[in-house]
């Protein structure tokens, strides 16, 4: 499904970190955004998503054509927006299988069946050379950090969202894990060729695996550079800092 | 299961295989899950004996009672008592004294509550021997304008060396909730192990915020958080768990 974030800025405790930001994603696409740390990249995640603790001073994010700034989270991800999150979070007492289950039932705005249920979550569990008894437990409580990155794909293959931001997947793989959830991902958008894709990342790797469309720099609180698959390379070789400088001079100017 | 109802404060002397009761003395004789529940009381005081060797699993509920509860429990050498307890009273008032008398006697507590009115729980647990074990943790949920007083006291004497004593707490608030825990521990003993923790508040905002990103509506991420919060303390059947889940899903507060 088609993302438009139209002159976006967006201020948190008093600090702008998004300024004038636009980006377009066309259904079936994948991008990637990298930069230095601390330049808004899992800010523009949250934004998207709809946490609170961000404000939108300016502009707007059109889903389907369709304004969602003013949509609640759930409302957001039930349109099919999905964020799998740097760091999941852990809550003791809910177990994996119930959450997962209430929010089958709330996309689908119909109770799923324990047997469905069940097949579907094997399947996809094994396919993800998931342990079983992760749906059993509290969420995210105990697992490794790469039974968490794990556990945020598992919900992506229950979901069906049309749109997956993927925040950092990569940190907290290990290399065997990172190609298992790559794998699953590029099938997944095999199955569901209008899916995009939004890659936050800070390593090569993962974009090997998933080989991105485009590749989008962020330096100053908004795209400086767009480029194709091999924007990477040069990255890779020089860094940032010439992003950085390309900016600064544009302002100056 | 052997179960022991408690109705209208009247507690029948009896004796079976299990356990027996005698002017409000309950030996536990069998390692085996019991459960007591109170109904229609509002005055309680009970002995609980946990017979020498004896592992039990006790389970007490107690629901709409305007409730004063004065239990004591005595375990004995190398018994073992794994106690979970929920009340959705109107109103509460405990005392709970442990003694653990027996050397390597194991103490296990898992209490959760929802509170609507005036709760106020003291809880003493006496080391009285060496190598014992006690293991207190409290989950209460508060709710309008409910108010909740945990007041937790460990003692360890000199010399009942190589205990151990845990005591957690925490109250989650649903409304303008007056919330105290008092978490104390007496000791004087320099071979120990001890652990304390106390919260409370309200909900993780980055708890709701993960819920709600996965399409849950507030209301039921909420409703989420509390089943978890109050079932992450408790080992229960499947009838108790259905007993429990209903009030959870009918309970109101911010």
């Amino acid at each position: 499904m088609k993302l438009e974030i139209k002159d976006l800025t967006v201020e948190v405790e008093n600090k702008i970190i998004l300024d004038h930001f636009n980006l377009e994603i066309e259904p079936g696409t994948i991008h990637a955004v990298m930069g230095p740390n601390g330049v808004g990249k899992s800010t523009l995640s949250r934004v998207i998503m709809g946490d609170s603790h961000y404000q939108v001073l300016k502009g707007d994010i059109f889903f389907e054509d369709e304004s969602i700034l003013k949509l609640p989270v759930d409302e957001r991800s039930r349109k099919g927006i999905f964020l799998a999150m740097q760091s999941p979070m852990e809550i003791d007492g809910v177990t994996n299988q119930d959450f997962l289950r209430t929010a089958i039932s709330q996309k689908n705005q119909e109770r799923v069946g324990l047997y469905q249920f069940i097949q579907d979550c094997e399947k996809a569990t094994e396919e993800l050379k998931m342990n079983k008894d992760l749906i059993h437990r509290s969420l995210n409580v105990g697992f490794s950090g790469g039974e968490k990155k794990k556990n945020e794909v598992l919900q992506i293959k229950l979901l069906h969202p049309s749109l997956i931001i993927l925040d950092e997947l990569d940190s907290g793989l290990d290399v065997d894990s990172l190609r298992i959830v790559c794998q699953n991902l590029q099938d997944y958008m095999k199955e569901n060729p209008d899916t995009s894709i939004l890659i936050i990342t800070h390593y090569r790797m993962i974009l090997d695996y998933l080989k991105p469309d485009y590749v989008h720099i962020i330096a100053n609180k908004k795209i400086v550079k767009t480029g194709d698959y091999h924007l990477i390379s040069d990255v890779e070789k020089n860094g940032y800092s010439k992003y950085l400088k390309l900016e600064e001079d544009r302002e100056n100017a | 299961m052997p179960k022991i109802i408690i109705k209208n404060n009247n507690l029948e002397d009896q004796e079976n295989n299990f356990f027996s009761i005698k002017n409000n003395t309950i030996i536990l004789k069998k390692s085996e899950e019991y459960v007591i529940e109170y109904i229609a009381c509002q005055k309680i005081e009970l002995e609980i004996k946990v017979a020498p060797k004896v592992l039990a699993k006790l389970f007490i509920i107690s629901t709409d009672n305007n409730l004063e509860v004065k239990n004591h429990y005595l375990l004995d050498k190398n018994s073992e008592l794994i106690l979970f307890k929920f009340y959705y009273n109107y109103s509460t008032k405990e005392v709970t004294t442990v003694d653990l008398n027996g050397t390597q006697a194991f103490f296990s507590s898992g209490f959760s509550s929802i509170s609507r009115g005036n709760e106020e729980y003291h809880i003493i647990v006496n080391h009285n021997a060496k190598s014992v074990t006690s293991k207190i943790i409290n989950k209460c949920i508060g709710l309008d304008k409910s108010s909740i007083i945990l007041d937790i006291n460990s003692n360890l004497e000199k010399g009942n060396i190589d205990c151990t004593m845990d005591q957690t707490s925490r109250i989650l608030t649903l409304g303008e909730v007056n919330a105290t825990i008092i978490p104390n521990m007496f000791i004087d003993e320099n071979s120990v192990e001890a652990k304390h923790g106390s919260v409370i508040g309200g909900f993780q905002e980055d708890e709701i915020f993960y819920l709600m990103s996965r399409g849950i509506p507030y209301e039921e991420a909420r409703n989420l958080l509390i089943k978890g919060f109050i079932f992450s303390n408790l080992v229960v059947d499947m009838e108790k768990r259905a007993q429990i889940l209903s009030i959870i899903q009918n309970i109101r507060g911010e």
